[in-house]
């Protein structure tokens, strides 16, 4: 089955191709017409797949009721407990992205890691780009993909392009609720707070508040966030400046708490593929 | 001698027919095709190709083991050269463990051909494979292929061909997919149904344990050596049990004859 | 020295479940078959004909009675040693070439080596497939098929041959082959036991009948004995088929 996904989704990525070789009004797509509604289960079968090999082969599997024979057996075999795999080993994902994404262009989630780990572990920020953008041809409304563009961007210092891109995804973020509202919630105050740090770079003054305080409206413990706007608004130095912040973002690593449990990393990429990069500041 | 004959017998059907070469040949498709998937514009990625290639393996060499398991009595009835066969001074004892050891080493020649293709197309990407788990991971998967053999086969001595083969499939399918989680259905079943399924759980070979191919892909090193050996001897012992059922089933068998069919 | 019988059968009865009734297919055979000798076993068909010659090889088992060939029980695998069986419509594995049929079969006699071929190479020579040898069966007539199937069962120069209408369906010249066969063979001291409904055919090589009917035996002895005079056997044997047969 796995092996006939396979097939499936490296041939539409490969007509794709062609596809875009010829600029054709007709997308081509042909996963979708393969597959049908299918095509999200395929697509999501290659993420979890990406998933596992993040976690050095381990795939997520749900939580065992009884320690028997067989399975002490199994785990002598093949171990359970997980690492991360380094970050030069990143690379090996790729491929389960690639078929995700060629099989499901809906599935916005695995373009966004996909574009993730192209810029941040193998330096291709121009592939991240393209992947985004042809995601956005899809989901034009899906203001995640703008956002993340956005942070792409700022970790390559382009604030001008980050503001629009933020600006985009504020717009569309209340047509577009997510399964899981908390976390709607904070992508907005993430937007919100780059978009301050860039209007207050720009000298923006009065507009960056108003993102701090609306960020600190939804979210009261970040009273860092309120004070700061306190100051833009008195007229006080911040300590540190908006553009300092900014580089010292994007050139953070993204720390994350991985939702295993019992399992030692690779190398100092301590995050899940899920969710990567998000949740922040 | 006479094992070996029939043996030899059903190793010369299966090379010449059709069936081992598509199944080459489809293998070496996908692993073309993989290998010239563009990923982004990425290069010198391989352990895709490698986990890829090993599922080909494992999926042409599952259906090679049942299909030649379950094909070998039923032609030999169907065609009615079970008669000249039998007339010979052959048990059917020997003929079973024949017609397995035959099927079996077909079967196995073929997973080596598989196996090779994958690691060549690895190698030629600059990717490599621990020698010590390969090692490991072919033997279990050999003892696999002897345990499917004898499964299908078993269930031909009293099914049709495709009966035989469908049930092999959809029993070993079971005991490769479903046995291992059935620990986690325990708890949400009744008393009776829960001690069933904990019996079905202990007596159901439990095929997972013969796959390896994480360990090689991931390369986790190889597995201690002890439950390697551990897990090829129960595979010879459910390959034992399952063709002591044949020769039980196939004992006193009547066989059907041709003219009525 | 005690004299041995090809083929010695004591109150064999075969019955069949079929359907809820019970077919009766032979009832308290009694047969001896001396060696040496080319027994006819005839009767129509639907006689127990095939049953018989199925006990014999140990396809079936018996309902009651037993068998023994050479004075080995038939249950034996060992009986099969001295023997060769053609079965009715024989067919063969088709993906072997005639040579390599003859070969493979025999080995599962533990022939080997020089002897296996120039054995296999005589009988190909014998029945005309010299040409076809090292062609896959597959590629074979019928006529040619049944000359094979007749090689293999001869590959371990057995001294009892069972032969199961080995001449049905086949063109004269064929049966002309298969007479000439049985003729030599029994010059060779061999014992042949054959079955056949086709009486032309029987008349010219039998020296023994047995003439089978519903399950028993209506008549058997020596085939110039057997018939009284004046009586074709063609008449004979209409005669004893169609006397009553109890409840078949
Ligand atoms: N497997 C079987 N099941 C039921 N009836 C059978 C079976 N084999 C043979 N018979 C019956 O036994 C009888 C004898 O058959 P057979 O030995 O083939 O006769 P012959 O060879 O003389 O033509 C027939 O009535 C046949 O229908
Ligand atoms: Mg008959």
């Amino acid at each position: 089955m796995a092996l006939l996904l396979c097939g499936i989704a490296i041939t539409a990525a490969q007509l794709k191709e062609r596809a875009l070789l010829v600029p054709s009004e007709q997308p081509a797509d042909l996963a979708e017409r393969l597959l049908g509604e299918s095509r999200r289960a395929v697509g999501a079968h290659f993420y979890e797949q990406a998933d596992a090999y993040f976690h050095g082969g381990v795939p997520h599997t749900p939580p065992v009721a009884a320690d028997t024979l067989f399975r002490r057996w199994r785990e002598r075999l093949i171990p359970e407990a997980h690492a991360h795999i380094a970050d030069n080993r990143i690379a090996e994902i790729m491929p389960w992205l690639r078929m995700a994404t060629a099989t499901d262009p809906r599935n916005v989630e695995a373009h966004l890691v996909a574009a993730y780990w192209l810029d941040r572990a193998i330096g291709r920020r121009d592939a991240a780009e393209e992947l985004l953008r042809s995601a956005l041809r899809k989901n034009p409304r899906d203001y995640r993909l703008r956002m993340e563009l956005g942070r792409l961007c700022i970790r390559h210092g382009e604030w001008a392009g980050a503001r629009d891109h933020l600006k985009t995804a504020l717009a569309q973020w209340a047509d577009q609720p997510l399964d899981d509202p908390e976390q709607h919630a904070l992508d907005r105050a993430e937007i919100l707070t780059y978009l301050g740090y860039l209007e207050e770079a720009a000298g923006r003054l009065v507009s960056a508040a108003e993102a701090y305080e609306t960020v600190a409206r939804d979210f009261p413990n970040r009273e860092g966030l309120l004070r700061r706007a306190q100051m833009l608004r008195t007229g006080e130095q911040p300590p540190e400046s908006a553009e300092q912040i900014l580089r010292f973002l994007a050139a953070a690593e993204n720390r994350h708490v991985c939702d295993r449990e019992s399992h030692h990393h690779d190398a100092d990429g301590d995050a899940d593929l899920q969710g990567q990069g998000r949740n922040r500041p | 001698m006479r094992i070996r004959t029939i043996a030899h017998m059903v190793w010369l059907e299966a090379i010449r027919r059709k069936d081992v070469y598509v199944l080459l040949i489809l293998l070496g498709g996908l692993l073309l095709a993989l290998v010239s998937l563009n990923v982004f514009g990425l290069s010198g990625l391989v352990r895709y190709v490698a986990d890829v290639g090993l599922l080909g393996a494992w999926l042409f060499g599952w259906i090679l083991a049942v299909v030649l398991g379950a094909r070998q009595l039923p032609t030999e009835e169907s065609r009615g050269t079970i008669f000249a066969l039998l007339a010979k001074p052959v048990s059917r004892a020997e003929l079973m463990i024949g017609k397995w050891l035959g099927a079996w080493l077909a079967a196995s020649l073929a997973l080596a051909a598989f196996y090779v293709l994958t690691l060549a197309v690895v190698w030629a990407r600059g990717g490599h494979f621990d020698p010590v788990t390969l090692l490991q991971a072919l033997l279990l998967h050999l003892a696999l292929l002897a345990v499917l053999t004898a499964l299908a086969l078993a269930l031909s001595t009293r099914w049709h061909g495709d009966a035989a083969c469908a049930g092999a499939f959809v029993l070993s399918g079971a005991a490769f997919f479903v046995v291992p989680q059935v620990p986690m259905l325990l708890p949400d079943m009744g008393r009776a149904t829960g001690l069933l399924l904990h019996a079905l759980y202990y007596l159901m070979p439990h095929l997972e344990l013969f796959d390896l191919r994480r360990r090689l892909v991931h390369d986790w090193g190889p597995a201690p050596w002890d439950t390697v050996a551990l897990t090829l001897f129960y595979g010879a012992l459910f390959t034992a049990v399952l063709l002591m059922a044949a020769w039980l089933a196939y004992r006193n068998k009547r066989f059907p004859r041709s003219e009525w069919q | 020295m005690p004299i041995v019988n090809a083929i010695e059968i004591r109150g064999l009865s075969v019955s069949f479940a079929a359907r809820g009734s019970v077919v009766h297919a032979v009832r308290d055979l009694d047969l001896d078959v001396p060696e040496g000798r080319v027994f006819g076993f005839l009767g129509p068909n639907g006689a127990g004909k095939t049953t018989t010659m199925h006990v014999l090889l140990g396809f079936l088992s018996p309902t009651a009675g037993r068998a023994s060939l050479f004075g080995e029980d038939v249950r034996r695998a060992i009986a099969r040693e001295r023997i060769g069986y053609l079965p009715e419509n024989p067919d063969t594995y088709r993906f072997l070439s005639g040579r390599e049929l003859l070969r493979m079969t025999g080995r599962l006699f533990r022939l080997s080596g020089r002897i296996l071929r120039d054995r296999a190479d005589r009988l190909i020579e014998e029945l005309a497939l010299t040409a076809a040898a090292d062609r896959p069966i597959a590629t074979y007539s019928r006529g040619m098929r049944q000359r094979v199937c007749l090689a293999q069962a001869l590959i371990n120069d057995p001294d009892l041959l069972i032969l199961d209408e080995p001449t049905a369906g086949l063109d004269p010249i064929a049966r002309l082959d298969i007479r000439r066969l049985i003729l030599r063979l029994r010059e060779a001291g061999k014992t042949v036991f054959f079955s056949s409904h086709e009486l032309s055919e029987v008349e010219l090589v039998c020296d023994h009948l047995a003439i089978m009917a519903g399950g028993r035996l209506a008549a058997q002895g020596p085939a110039r004995q057997l018939v009284p005079a004046g009586e074709s056997l063609e008449k004979f044997f209409v005669r004893v088929v169609s006397q009553p047969r109890g409840e078949m």
